[in-house]
């Protein structure tokens, strides 16, 4: 009796400790962005999540300021796949007003897919696309990497982040409390910061180049975070 | 003396030179062209919309612009923007001749060239104080906009590119 009940204790450990406790909450984020300092328009963010699979989503729509910045309309889909408590790229979808392609990704190999051409892009590690690298930046921090491979505008590039933890930050005159991401590419210094306090929700991101800000994204209205 | 003479020469030509403008031909539309070309050296600015009331919807039934791009000049004032009434993106007003601040809605140039002798003044636009009113909808009803200045933001480049917005009026035109 005694050893039965001891392997239903066991078996019922082993069942707990393969369930998959990374929470991914839905989400409906606006933004506002600007360029160069002046308001180009507004960004949302969506996050959806249906047994482990994820889309996450972000709809950039701006002026005539963020046409020059490439951002006037763009759309970006993100299919994610949670397993064993880490986040794993599918398949990403761009389309701008002047380019939309797709990426089929496979752990350290990527597949850029064109309307009339396509090719490989391989790393010895897991691929990430911008918007997966974000929610792993967001729902992974815990056991964030130094360093991710993204597809980026279709090249391959090794990002080098460094963390900050424990801050606070005053966005659109609201302090937020979390940490920072930062990294540098080509010559652009972007930087994330997420708020503890909402779910390590996006909160703040801007690019520099030489010290001067190209583009600043702010969190204004959050409508879903469940 | 042959010096002097070139000398002479130089400094002729420098003027000619200096003398001659910078055009860009943007469209074969004479006028319109012109008229391009006086935006691209003119004041660029971003406008948003002040007291985004949700309400207008309803009863007036029409979404004012969130956003619209205004360069000025002494003359003229062009505006880029999503939608009007027409279902244009842009538009030029001229300059009342009565009103330091007030501007008449001008000729459309969708079809045609622009006339500079048509003024619509079922279409009013203020520009004072970096504070923008404009009817663009309904006459006479007019939404406020707050504008800042694109002073250091915009390479030459860069304006002439927003300035190209002018050359499809209709939006349907613009795909």
């Amino acid at each position: 009796m005694i050893n039965r009940i001891i392997i239903s204790i066991i078996i019922f450990a082993q069942a707990f400790s393969h369930a998959d406790n990374l929470y991914i909450p839905e989400i409906e984020a606006h933004y506002n962005f600007y360029y160069k300092n002046v308001k180009a328009g507004t960004m949302i963010l969506k996050v959806k999540n249906k047994n482990n699979k994820i889309i996450a989503s972000t709809i950039y729509n701006g002026n005539v300021l963020a046409n020059l910045a490439g951002r006037g309309y763009r759309e970006e889909i993100s299919y994610l796949n949670l397993k064993d408590n880490k986040l794993y790229a599918e398949k990403y979808i761009f389309k701008d007003t002047k380019d939309n392609y797709e990426i089929i990704f496979n752990r350290n190999h990527a597949k850029v897919i064109k309307k009339d051409s396509s090719f490989d892009l391989k790393a010895s590690s897991e691929i990430y696309d911008p918007i997966a690298m974000m929610l792993v930046l967001m729902f992974q921090f815990s056991e964030a990497q130094q360093s991710y491979n993204v597809v980026s505008k279709k090249n391959l590039k090794i990002y080098d982040y460094i963390y900050k933890k424990n801050f606070s930050m005053l966005v659109n005159n609201k302090k937020y409390t979390g940490y920072s991401a930062e990294y540098i590419n080509d010559y652009k210094h972007n930087f994330f910061f997420f708020s503890e306090d909402h779910k390590n929700l996006l909160v703040y991101n801007s690019i520099k180049k030489n010290e001067k800000e190209n583009l600043r994204i702010e969190l204004i209205d959050i409508k879903k975070l469940n | 003396m042959p010096n002097l003479k070139k000398i002479l020469y130089i400094i002729f030509f420098s003027i000619v030179l200096m003398s001659c403008e910078e055009k860009s031909a943007y469209t074969e539309k004479k006028n319109l062209n012109n008229i391009l070309n006086k935006l691209s050296s003119g004041n660029f600015y971003s406008c948003n919309l002040i007291n985004k009331n949700k309400k207008i919807k309803s009863t007036l039934n029409f979404i004012p612009n969130n956003n619209v791009t205004l360069i000025y000049t002494e003359n003229i004032i062009g505006l880029i923007y999503d939608e009007d009434k027409w279902n244009y993106g842009n538009s030029i007003f001229i300059k009342d001749i009565k009103n330091l601040y007030k501007y008449n809605l001008g000729d459309s140039y969708s079809e045609k060239d622009f006339n500079k002798k048509i003024i619509q003044k079922n279409s009013v636009l203020k520009f004072q104080n970096n504070i923008l009113s404009v009817d663009i909808f309904k006459e006479s009803i007019q939404s406020q906009y707050t504008c800042v200045e694109l002073k250091k933001i915009l390479s030459e480049a860069m304006k002439k590119e927003i300035v190209k917005n002018f050359l499809f009026q209709k939006n349907k035109d613009k795909t």
